[in-house]
């Protein structure tokens, strides 16, 4: 299935990421405009108080007659136009008499709001009177920051300052922020299509390799990537995975027909057998023998059943139940069971067991491998021979040694030893299911302990030798 | 003994029923979980044989809720699982003893006999004693019409699981999980010949033989009989 670019996280993250920044951009903006509005404000403040200082002293001095002649020049539209506020924009005055009826200056009225006694700070919206014929409107309207004072002989003086710039500030930052979120959002959108689509590339080798498993093919794995990141690691860890995938598949596989091989045997005597029971002419010794080894079959072939599942969730590693083992009480305990049997069979049973040698496992699974190497040592010496367990220290580990003085195995057979249903004497004249070793060996394998098969010239000497990582 | 048998295959059923009634015993039979329970309720039984897997209520959550309303008749599960952790789990949730499918009859009546006694007889005796043969648990001292008998310590607890269980049939397998511990089946009958080297420290000369092999069994320590 392919992946949709917007639909990669790459590319989800790297968009929730830009509309992070974007938010913040516009924060930093907000921020900015405002320090900026505030100064602003405090110069334009300070300005006209200045000025209201300096025609309040012009009125003393002069009187109103002063007062209007100066207020009559500063309102002329060139002087409005030379911009005599500096950088704060051009001011307005006007002179009112006490009613507030405008006497001279640049404005058409007297602002509503501002009609109080004393000196008054506010923000109006004005109209502005222009003198000069050639401007195209003799009066437009605009927001300034203006201060009255009433004078002493009861006439207004108004002096005002054009907020015009700020508000052109206003604009300009607000065009500035939109081409900065418009800059980190395609940033984002195209470092997130250009990382999504890497990554899509690199996953695309996962699905296709899943695609080809799916269809059948349990050998395929994902190509080792170079970079050892973490698509590496993962497809590492996912071809680990399936190894172990296709090891119990065909585990499971190889337990499905060893069960249908091994089982047909006896079950193909066990129908001839109750077919010859049924016959006419049988006698009903004949018929109660039938039946008896029937039952002797069938506890064979449960017997053999449960071995062969044994050892499969042995292999599956589902009884991975970990616990300290106390490999000597299990070694003095196998060497305790079989010791009568090996007696019984005149061969010598030598053991030697090291004291208070432990390690992690399964200590059930651990007996169990232990008493079916015995099981075969002891079967497989000759009449008189000699049978030994020794349990060692090895290492920071422990190694437990069976041998005899048989037959033993040689070096060509020793791995076909491990599988199942093997039984390297064709004559099969001993008993036994051919299990014994493959479960020694799953056993083994899940304590991640090795086995090792030596001559024992004569007879065969095996090993399990186990790491102890606790 | 009074049975009750919970168990919805009918042909197992009827099999058990007519194995146990020849053995001697009463039977009643339940095939679902709640009919079970209800019957398992009504009290009466010495032992019961339930199936781990029934239609309405399992096996282990009907004996969990016989627990939890104080009923400790003892219970032997059967089971299609035969796992130590089915087992187990068996065990926990208050089984007394627990076997897999397919079984011997014989290691079926062998099993229920020993938990319905176990039940009756709790083994707190220091002393056990069947015709001349003694045992002294605490001295850990065995001795027979008066002679002592030197045994190894897994003899000694051979002879013990076996007085305990005098005069019923004892299986290989009980004796295997019980005396040894092990939960799984040995290739080789190692058993038979500790049992035979057991036999031949407790039998004297002139003295009736207590140690018997049932046939297709296992083996039963019982009193010789009169007469």
């Amino acid at each position: 299935m392919r992946v949709k670019l917007i639909h990669t996280t790459a590319f989800r993250l790297a968009m929730r990421y830009a509309v992070f920044v974007s938010l913040l951009t516009v924060t930093c903006f907000a921020i900015i405009y405002w320090i900026t509005v505030a100064q602003l404000h405090s110069q334009i403040d300070a300005g006209l108080r200045a000025e209201v200082a300096a025609l309040t002293r012009l009125y003393d001095l002069k009187g109103v007659s002063g007062l209007r002649q100066t207020v009559a020049a500063l309102s002329t539209t060139k002087s409005l136009m030379a911009s005599n506020a500096g950088d704060a924009g051009p001011r307005q005055y006007l002179l009112a008499d006490s009613r507030f009826r405008p006497m001279v200056g640049s404005l058409t009225h007297w602002p509503k709001r501002m009609r109080g006694h004393g000196m008054h700070w506010e923000t109006v919206n004005v109209s502005q009177l222009h003198t000069e014929p050639d401007l195209d409107n003799d009066r437009y309207r605009f927001r300034m920051r203006a201060v009255t004072i009433e004078l002493p002989d009861g006439d207004h003086l108004l002096v005002g300052q054009s907020l015009s710039e700020i508000i052109e500030l206003r604009e300009s930052m607000f065009a500035l922020m939109l081409a900065a979120v418009a800059l980190v959002l395609g940033a984002g959108l195209l470092g997130g299509a250009v990382v999504g689509r890497g990554v899509v590339r690199r996953l695309q080798a996962v699905t296709q390799t899943a695609d080809t498993i799916m269809s059948g093919d349990l050998s395929q794995r994902i190509p080792q990537q170079r970079q050892r990141d973490e698509f590496g690691a993962l497809a590492s860890k996912l071809n680990a995975m399936l190894e172990r995938i296709e090891t119990l598949m065909k585990s499971t596989r190889e337990v499905t027909e060893n069960v249908a091989h091994d089982l047909r045997s006896p079950l193909t005597r066990l129908r001839a057998r109750a077919e010859m029971a049924l016959m006419r002419n049988a006698s009903p010794e004949a018929r109660e023998e039938a039946l008896r080894r029937g039952v002797e079959e069938i506890d064979g072939i449960v017997a053999t059943l449960n071995a062969i599942l044994g050892i499969a969730r042995i292999e599956s590693g589902v009884n991975r139940e970990w616990s300290d083992v106390d490999l000597t009480a299990v070694c003095r305990d196998a060497d305790e069971l079989y010791e009568p049997l090996a007696e019984e069979r005149r061969i010598r049973f030598v053991s030697r067991i090291a004291e208070g040698v432990h390690v992690r496992g399964n200590a059930q699974l651990v007996a169990q491998a232990v008493g079916n190497l015995l099981d075969n040592a002891i079967k497989y010496a000759p009449a008189a021979g000699h049978v030994s367990l020794t349990l060692e220290r090895s290492g920071s580990g422990a190694s437990i040694t069976v041998a005899d003085n048989g037959a033993g195995i040689p070096v060509e057979m020793r791995e076909k030893a491990f599988e199942r249903f093997v039984r390297l004497d064709s004559s099969r004249s001993l008993a036994g299911n051919g299990l014994g070793l493959s479960l020694v060996k799953a056993v083994a394998d899940l304590h991640e302990a090795r086995i090792v098969m030596e001559d024992n010239q004569p007879g065969l000497r095996i090993r399990l030798i186990f790491e102890n990582r606790a | 003994m009074r049975v009750l048998i919970i168990e919805d295959d009918t042909e197992t059923a009827a099999q058990l029923e007519k194995g146990l009634q020849d053995s001697g015993h009463e039977t009643d039979l339940a095939a679902t979980g709640p009919e079970g329970l209800s019957k398992a309720r009504e009290g009466g039984y010495n032992v019961m044989i339930v199936d781990r897997m029934l239609p309405g209520l399992d096996g282990l959550s009907l004996v969990r809720e016989l627990r939890e309303g104080d009923d400790d008749t003892p219970v032997l599960f059967l089971t299609a699982l035969a796992d130590v952790d089915d087992r187990v789990a068996g065990l926990q949730s208050g089984g007394d003893d627990y076997l897999a499918k397919p079984f011997a009859l014989a290691e079926l009546l062998a099993r229920m006999e020993a938990i319905a006694r176990r039940q009756s007889r709790p083994s707190a005796d220091m002393t056990l004693r069947l015709g001349d043969l003694e045992m002294d648990r605490l001295e850990r001292r065995v001795t027979r019409g008066g002679k002592p008998i030197m045994l190894q310590p897994r003899e000694f607890s051979l002879l013990e699981y076996f007085l305990l269980n005098a005069g019923q049939v004892v299986t290989r397998t009980m004796l295997l999980e019980n005396v040894w511990g092990y939960h799984f089946d040995p290739q080789t009958n190692v058993i038979d010949v500790h049992v035979s080297r057991l036999r031949s420290k407790i039998e004297m000369e002139g003295s009736p033989s207590l140690l018997h092999t049932v046939r297709g069994a296992g083996y039963c320590l019982r009193e010789p009989e009169q007469g």
